[in-house]
């Protein structure tokens, strides 16, 4: 049952994906969120790969 | 100019902001800075036109990571402090005329994700004692921006109402041994009365002690803390019942219902509040399809707001109003 849920939302939702940018104005951040549905296979980790770290 | 200073009589802090004075006021649709930049339009805050969810600073914030020096010296008796903080802005759509209520289950999903993104790293900010996430919806709360969106205050304490909930709520496992909320949500749910939704992981009910009319909390049923506790199962379940509530609330007169959401989790400050349940709260300022329940007298100078309905009522109409979700691998 739980499984089957988990897999409906995968499929219906997607994985999560972030990118910080700058704005604009170069003093605020703008933090782009996506969600790609992937296959099983093509999955790898989740999210923040090309966040920067917050100073 | 902003800065943070203490009123000795309450015991509280009092933000000032007097920049959000000038801050942009109900634009026309063609000039709504949340919405994604049009080819040879007008910049926006969001340059990018393919997004699911954004999230930004505010250019109007209440508090800020380098605030700037108060614009008074405090002293032992009136503290003056700067307005250390975080302030964003979650939107939620890239679509101007959607609301929260109108957008797919599963987008409420990915937002319930952004949301447990943004307390996550918020909360490992050093200054950051409380992340607080919000939404006001509808002109009648005072919203400035009609393009769905959310705000996150980060604040540098914990702010007096979720302060109030963790004595109580210390207090009462001290003398019981047992959650508050577990036991609220244990008394709603036996009494099934003012229960509006129920799955899994979260009941949706009008308190026992509600002061809105329609005021509305959503607990989820196991003992957690906070967003970052809660597993995909549990996610999907909250936007599942989210998703039931808002739409409810809108059929309810056949309008966009105006409301403060506020989410109540424990603080960021490293502190043990394991005795503390995260909880949703809405506080619709509609009494009837075209009366507002207004903090008047009572309710501002005292302290004691007069609810003019019975939550046993307005849970039965609103439960009428609740319909299933369907997620889009269900069609």
């Amino acid at each position: 049952m739980h499984e089957e849920k988990k897999e409906k939302i995968e499929r219906s939702a997607g994985e999560m994906q972030k990118r910080r940018e700058q704005m604009a104005d170069g003093k605020r951040y703008i933090i782009y969120y996506t969600f790609e549905k992937r296959s099983k296979e093509s999955r790898s980790s989740t999210g923040a790969g090309e966040d920067k770290k917050y100073v | 100019m902003s800065e943070l200073r203490w009123n000795p009589l309450m015991g509280e802090w009092v933000a000032t902001a007097t920049h959000r004075q000038d801050r942009t006021f109900l634009p026309p649709k063609d000039f709504c800075p949340l919405c994604p930049t049009a080819p040879g339009g007008f910049p926006t805050e969001i340059p990018e036109p393919t997004y699911d969810i954004a999230v930004f600073e505010n250019r109007f914030p209440s508090l800020s990571p380098n605030p700037p020096e108060p614009a008074v010296e405090g002293d032992d008796f009136y503290p003056v402090r700067p307005s250390f903080g975080e302030c964003e802005v979650i939107v939620y759509t890239p679509n101007h005329n959607s609301t929260l209520a109108d957008e797919p289950v599963e987008q409420i999903y990915k937002l319930v994700q952004v949301w447990t993104d943004r307390f996550r790293d918020l909360s490992a900010l050093e200054f950051v004692k409380y992340v607080f996430i919000f939404e006001n919806k509808g002109e009648a709360i005072g919203v400035t921006l009609n393009h769905p969106h959310g705000q996150i205050y980060a604040y540098p304490f914990v702010p007096p109402r979720v302060e109030r909930e963790l004595e109580q709520s210390k207090k009462h496992k001290e003398e019981t041994g047992r959650c508050l909320l577990c036991d609220i949500l244990a008394k709603e749910r036996e009494d099934k009365r003012r229960i509006v939704a129920e799955n899994a992981s979260f009941a949706a009910y009008i308190p026992f002690f509600a002061r809105y009319p329609y005021e509305l909390h959503i607990s989820s049923k196991r003992h957690a803390q906070d967003l970052t506790d809660f597993s995909a199962d549990e996610q999907a379940d909250l936007a599942e019942i989210l998703k039931q509530v808002l739409v409810g609330f809108d059929k309810l007169f056949d309008l966009s219902f105006p409301y403060m959401m506020v989410l109540h989790q424990q603080p960021s400050d490293g502190e043990n509040y394991d005795f503390y349940h995260f909880h949703i709260e809405f506080y619709p300022p509609l009494r009837t399809a075209t009366k507002l329940k207004y903090l008047a007298g009572s309710e501002s100078g005292a302290g004691l707001f007069i609810n003019d309905t019975l939550a046993e009522e307005k849970a039965a109409e609103l439960r009428g109003k609740i319909e299933n979700v369907v997620w889009k691998t269900d069609e």
